[in-house]
This record gives C-alpha cells, sequence and structure tokens, in this order.
C-alpha cells in the first residue's frame, strides 16, 4: 500500500506528470483554436518536430533561449503556412496533406540537423526552472507546480488567453462561425480564407512551441524524431476536451499522469509490468477517453472541409 | 493557336497519368534543388542514386526488396480510401501481424516449406486483420475517426512487438540486440534467379495480392459496395448496404493487407523481429496508395517507383554521404503536390477553362 501512494503521492510523479503535459498542452490548445475554424491539422506532430529544431537552431545561433523559442514558434508557424496554402488557398484534401507534413518534418529536420549540428549532440543555451515567489514556497507540492520551466506557465497563459479569444471576441466568432458554417461568415463579408489563416497560423506557432518546450526546456538539444508521436497524442486529446482550451490543460495534465505512472512504476519497480506494457498504458487510456468523448461531443460541422468562394 | 494549346493542356490535365508522373518529376526536381542548396554534390549525389536503384542485380534486387512491403500495405490503403476511409495503421499492422509469425514459427516448426510459408500468411491475414477490424468497429459503432484510432494503435502494437523482442521472444545469442532470432528455415521466402537477376518471390506474392484486389475492387458485389460506400455514405446505406459491417470489412482488409506484408517482410528480407522492422513502411504507403490512384495497378507501380527511390537513397547516403532521409523530403514533396494536383481549386479551374474551350469552338464552327 505504501508503495501505491509512493507511486501517486510524491513531489516526483507531480513533477514528471507537469513536465510531460507542457507539450502536449501547448500543441492541443493550437489545434483547438485550428479545428475550431474547420482546418483539421494532422500535421500538428511535424509542426511540434520542426519546431524543436528551429528553436535549438535558434538558441545556438543567438545563445537565447528566449530567442530559440520563438524561433521555434516561428518553426511551426512555417510548416502551417505551407498546409495553408494546400488546404486553405489550393482547397486540397486536409488529411493528405498533414500526413504529407509530418513525412516531410521528419525527413528535413533529419537532413538538416545532421548537416548542421552533425551527429554528436549539442547542447545549447536552455531553459532553467523559474521559481513563481511566494508561491514556490507553499509547503508540499508548492516547490513543484510553482518551480516549472517557463513553457509551463505561458501554456497556462495561452490555454486562458485563446479560451478568452475564441469566446468572447469578434475574431473568436470568426473563427467559430469559419469551423460551423463558413457560407454564412462569408455572407456577412468576412473572408473565410483570411480567418482560417490565423487560426492555423495560431496552431502552428503553439504546436511549435510544443517541440520547442521538449528541446529547450527537457532535453537541451536537437535528437531525430524526438517528438515521437506528441503531436498525434494532442491530437487525440483535442476530442476530448471537446474543442475547448482550457478543458487542453486539464486532459493534458491528465494524460501526462499517466505517462509519468509508467515511467514511476519502471523506477520504483514496485509491480512487475515490462516496460513496452507500462507505456501502453496512455494510449489505451486515450483510446478509451476518445471512445466517451466521440460518442458525446460534436466536432465543428465545417471541420475538414475545404471552403471556396463561389 | 493558344485554344488549340490549351486544348492540348486540359485534356492532359484531365488525364491521371499524366498528373501523377507530372508531379513525380516536379517532386523529384524541387528535392534535388534542396540538395543543391544545402550544398550536396550532385555529381555524386544523382549517379549514386540511380546505381542504388537499378544499377546492376544487386540493386534492382534492394529495390523489389523495397517495393514488397509498401506495396502490400499500400494496397490495404487503396481498399480503404475506395471506401471513403484513412487506414494509417499500416505501422501498427505490420508489428503485430510480424510478431504473431515469429511467434507461431516457433510454436509450430513446421518442416514443410509450402505449408510453412502457408501458415505464415494466414496468420499474417488474421493478425493484420484484427488490428484493422479494431479500427473499423470503433468507426463503425462508436463513431471514432479512424485517422485517430490507427494512430493510437500503431503505438499499442509497436509497444507489444517491442515488449516481445526485449522479453520472451529475444534471441539470447543475439549478441545483445534486442531482436528475436531468425525465422525458421522453411518459413523462408526465397530469391529468385529469373534471367540474369533476382527477385524476392515476396514480389510475386505481392502481385498476385495486387490481382486480386482488382478483381475484388472491381468485380465483386461486396467491392463494388465498398466504392459506392466511399462515394456517397448516404446513398450506400439508403441502397440497402449495411454501412457499420462494410466499414469493418474495409478495415480488416487493409489491416490484412498490411499484415502479409509483415509476414512477408520477416520471412523474405529481415528475418528477425527488431525495434526498427519498420522504417515507417505504413507511412509510405499511404503515399504509394495516394499516387497509384488507389487503384492496384497504380499501387503496383508507385509502389516499384518508391522502392526504388529508397533503395537510390540509402546508396546515395553510403556514397555520396547524403543522409537517406532526403527519401522522405521527396515522398512528401510529391504527396503535398499531388494534393494540389488533385485540389477543388484547381479542378474547378480546369472545368472553367475547358467550358471555355467547348464555348469557343462552338463558335469557330
Amino acid at each position: 500500500m505504501d508503495a501505491v501512494i509512493e507511486l501517486f503521492i510524491s513531489t516526483a510523479f507531480v513533477a514528471s506528470t507537469l513536465r510531460l503535459a507542457v507539450p502536449l498542452m501547448l500543441a492541443a490548445t493550437g489545434e483547438v483554436i485550428s479545428e475550431r475554424a474547420g482546418i483539421l491539422n494532422i500535421g500538428l506532430e511535424g509542426m511540434m518536430l520542426v519546431g524543436a529544431f528551429t528553436a535549438v537552431i535558434g538558441a545556438d545561433l543567438t545563445g537565447s533561449p528566449w530567442l530559440g523559442a520563438i524561433a521555434g514558434a516561428a518553426g511551426g508557424a512555417a510548416l502551417a503556412s505551407i498546409h495553408g496554402v494546400i488546404v486553405i488557398r489550393w482547397a486540397g484534401d486536409q488529411v493528405v496533406s498533414g500526413l504529407a507534413l509530418n513525412i516531410g518534418a521528419l525527413g528535413i529536420t533529419t537532413y538538416l540537423s545532421r548537416k548542421i549540428l552533425g551527429t554528436g549532440q549539442t547542447e545549447v543555451a536552455h531553459f532553467e526552472p523559474v521559481n513563481i515567489p511566494i508561491l514556490s514556497d507553499l509547503p508540499f507540492f508548492g516547490p513543484t507546480v510553482f518551480g516549472q520551466s517557463p513553457f509551463f506557465y505561458f501554456a497556462i497563459a495561452m490555454a486562458g488567453l485563446l479560451s478568452w479569444v475564441l469566446f468572447r471576441t469578434r475574431l473568436g466568432l470568426a473563427w467559430r462561425s469559419a469551423g460551423e458554417d463558413p457560407d454564412a461568415l462569408d455572407s456577412v463579408g468576412v473572408s473565410v480564407a483570411r480567418t482560417r489563416w490565423t487560426a492555423l497560423l495560431v496552431c502552428g506557432a503553439m504546436a511549435g512551441l510544443g517541440g520547442a518546450s521538449i528541446s529547450l526546456a527537457q532535453l537541451f538539444t536537437f535528437i531525430e524524431n524526438m517528438t515521437g508521436g506528441s503531436g498525434f497524442i494532442a491530437l487525440a486529446l483535442v476530442i476530448v476536451t471537446r474543442w475547448r482550451p482550457l478543458w487542453a490543460v486539464g486532459v493534458a495534465t491528465f494524460f501526462a499522469s499517466a505517462d509519468a505512472l509508467a515511467l514511476r512504476i519502471q523506477a520504483l519497480d514496485v509491480v512487475a509490468i515490462p516496460f513496452q506494457i507500462s507505456l501502453m498504458i496512455p494510449l489505451v487510456l486515450t483510446l478509451i477517453m476518445y471512445g466517451f468523448a466521440a460518442r458525446a461531443g460534436r466536432s465543428p460541422s465545417a471541420l475538414g472541409r475545404s471552403w471556396l468562394k463561389s | 493557336m493558344s485554344s488549340k494549346r490549351d486544348a492540348l493542356g486540359l485534356v492532359l490535365l484531365g488525364r491521371e497519368s499524366f498528373v501523377v508522373s507530372a508531379v513525380i518529376i516536379l517532386g523529384l526536381l524541387l528535392s534535388l534543388v534542396m540538395l543543391a542548396v544545402t550544398g550536396a554534390d550532385l555529381g555524386e549525389a544523382i549517379p549514386a542514386l540511380l546505381s542504388g536503384a537499378v544499377g546492376d542485380a544487386r540493386a534492382f534486387e534492394e529495390t523489389l526488396h523495397q517495393s514488397v512491403p509498401i506495396m502490400f500495405v499500400g494496397l490495404g490503403v487503396a481498399i480503404g480510401l475506395r471506401a471513403g476511409l484513412f487506414n494509417i495503421g499500416g505501422e501498427g499492422q505490420i508489428y503485430v501481424a510480424a510478431l504473431a509469425g515469429i511467434t507461431v514459427s516457433q510454436w509450430l516448426p513446421i518442416d514443410v516449406p509450402v505449408l510453412a510459408v502457408a501458415l505464415l500468411l494466414v496468420v499474417g491475414i488474421i493478425a493484420g486483420g484484427v488490428w484493422g477490424a479494431a479500427a473499423g468497429w470503433m468507426r463503425a459503432y462508436m463513431d471514432m475517426n479512424e485517422v485517430i484510432t490507427t494512430i493510437l494503435l500503431n503505438g499499442i502494437g509497436f509497444l507489444l512487438a517491442s515488449w516481445a523482442i526485449h522479453g520472451p521472444l529475444r534471441d539470447r545469442e543475439g549478441g545483445g540486440f534486442p531482436w528475436s532470432e531468425k525465422i525458421g528455415e522453411p518459413f523462408r521466402l526465397p530469391v529468385l534467379d529469373v534471367g540474369p537477376l533476382t527477385m524476392p518471390s515476396g514480389f510475386l506474392l505481392a502481385l498476385c495480392a495486387a490481382i486480386i484486389v482488382w478483381i475484388f475492387l472491381d468485380k465483386t458485389v461486396i467491392g463494388v459496395e465498398l466504392r459506392t460506400l466511399g462515394d456517397n455514405h448516404d446513398a450506400a446505406a439508403y441502397a440497402g448496404a449495411r454501412v457499420p459491417l462494410l466499414v469493418i470489412v474495409a478495415m480488416a482488409c487493409a489491416g490484412a493487407l498490411a499484415g502479409v506484408g509483415g509476414v512477408v517482410e520477416l520471412s523474405g528480407n529481415q528475418e528477425r523481429l527488431s525495434d526498427f522492422f519498420s522504417p515507417g513502411y505504413g507511412f509510405t504507403a499511404i503515399a504509394v496508395a495516394l499516387v497509384g490512384n488507389a487503384r492496384a495497378g497504380g499501387v503496383v507501380m508507385a509502389a516499384l517507383f518508391f522502392g526504388a527511390l529508397t533503395a537510390g537513397a540509402s546508396s546515395m547516403e553510403r556514397i555520396a554521404q547524403v543522409p537517406a532521409s532526403t527519401s522522405l523530403v521527396a515522398q512528401a514533396i510529391i504527396v503535398a503536390l499531388l494534393v494540389v494536383a488533385r485540389s477543388e481549386r484547381l479542378g474547378r479551374w480546369v472545368r472553367a477553362r475547358r467550358q471555355l474551350a467547348a464555348a469557343l469552338d462552338g463558335q469557330v464552327a
């Protein structure tokens, strides 16, 4: 019993949960915005990977992790703009375009990292945990929750901000209309294409930051395919959030806790579960959560449908 | 004059084979530009690429080896696409099938080669089929998008195989590598001599699979029903098709084909299961199915092309020190261009020009 308590209620467990949740929060929040505006972005994984890469290059060149993070956001947004040209400008198939971007992102980051960074691992300027004054002195989990990397606070702030924009501002109304009824949006004289572009670029930048949070706040370097499927997980989590940005924080944290549990089980060696089997827990859990959400929720009506002015 | 030139262009744009060839050539050119810009020596890289793809008998065999798994999986993706479903689960289906295959080959060490290979194929069909059908069932009865579920099932399938080769199936004399023992001799698919060339027998099996898929999709009732489902979901339901069943059948077929691809790769090429058994065959197969326009014949051609590209790229890495991951970039560019070529806007533009040309012809006459 003590072992079970040790598994869940420990600062190490909370710390690794929050650390693992950050990239998912950022990417899932971005995808919520994009899908709300009607653009399915399967290329989320690729945008995270490119973001992780450009962030390392940026931090390496400038010596500043902050500029690195901006480079990460820019890298994600750049890949998103290719998606935009294909699916908004040309009204091409959104799923296929996203898949192509994932393959391309893996290819180009692997290629360029060997060209630029070489095969050895170069540690670059990175983020240290930031302790929030007073709060980080709170007992129990204070130092853990309020001693995270800047990405953690940014992710939560962005989820709040984007939730407000989505539900309380004109831009948010336009995003939601572009995803529910683009014809209606067009009929009141707002450009559907421009509206979808802004949502998609926000998504790309958020995914890029998600990737940067892995390379600049966890591993301090770039490794081939280092996002390892986080983008695909975030994509599934978006359905569980039922397309609400703030929920992305909770859902990502819940998923990350399962992931952290898998790692803890290994570290503590309390139950004899093989590593690979414990890694399946979060995937199976996502599948189950998705199963419930798929029946309860309704996706934006025009999600995945291209729209051209007639 | 200009209307004649336009007319020719419009006819060509309407031809799938022309569009695909143009996209491939443009995609390859853009990839070469990328290589040149990043400082690769094209004078060294291009000959290395060609010699690795079709330079000699060994290169030719390697190209065929590379095209076999993506041909099988691509045929499965094509069946899904015709039914309006997207099987992104090739990776997972390959791994569970190969895992089932190597396990059964150790349980039932049959000595008769023909029987052993037949058993292996059946096991691959069942394991891959179940993995695909699971996604079909979730789509049909739980309203879960197969794009997401197959991606999650990929992870689960890979972890199952990875667990087995780190644990119960690990080759204890494998020099410390986490991989399975080699599959038993009778279970292996031979490489055949064809005149001056050599050909993996798995390639013949893949061609047979292509013929079966062609007959299935074009000549059987259920194949026609699947295509109706892909064209118009509501119409298929109205016409009395059992939509949930069809969805499950389509995904099961897709999974079964990927599963056969997995066991054929196991017995005809790699012979052991490892963590890097599939270097993304499931994803390349999607490019194969799309470039092949979801038709059996097209898939065969596209698989050969991408197989040659992969074989050529690894020789480019060996000889010209250009990372093989460039073949992924080429794949991505080709698929992205293809999406644009088949996009709504371009289709609309071609139709408009066609109407204009027809109207002008009417005036002249």
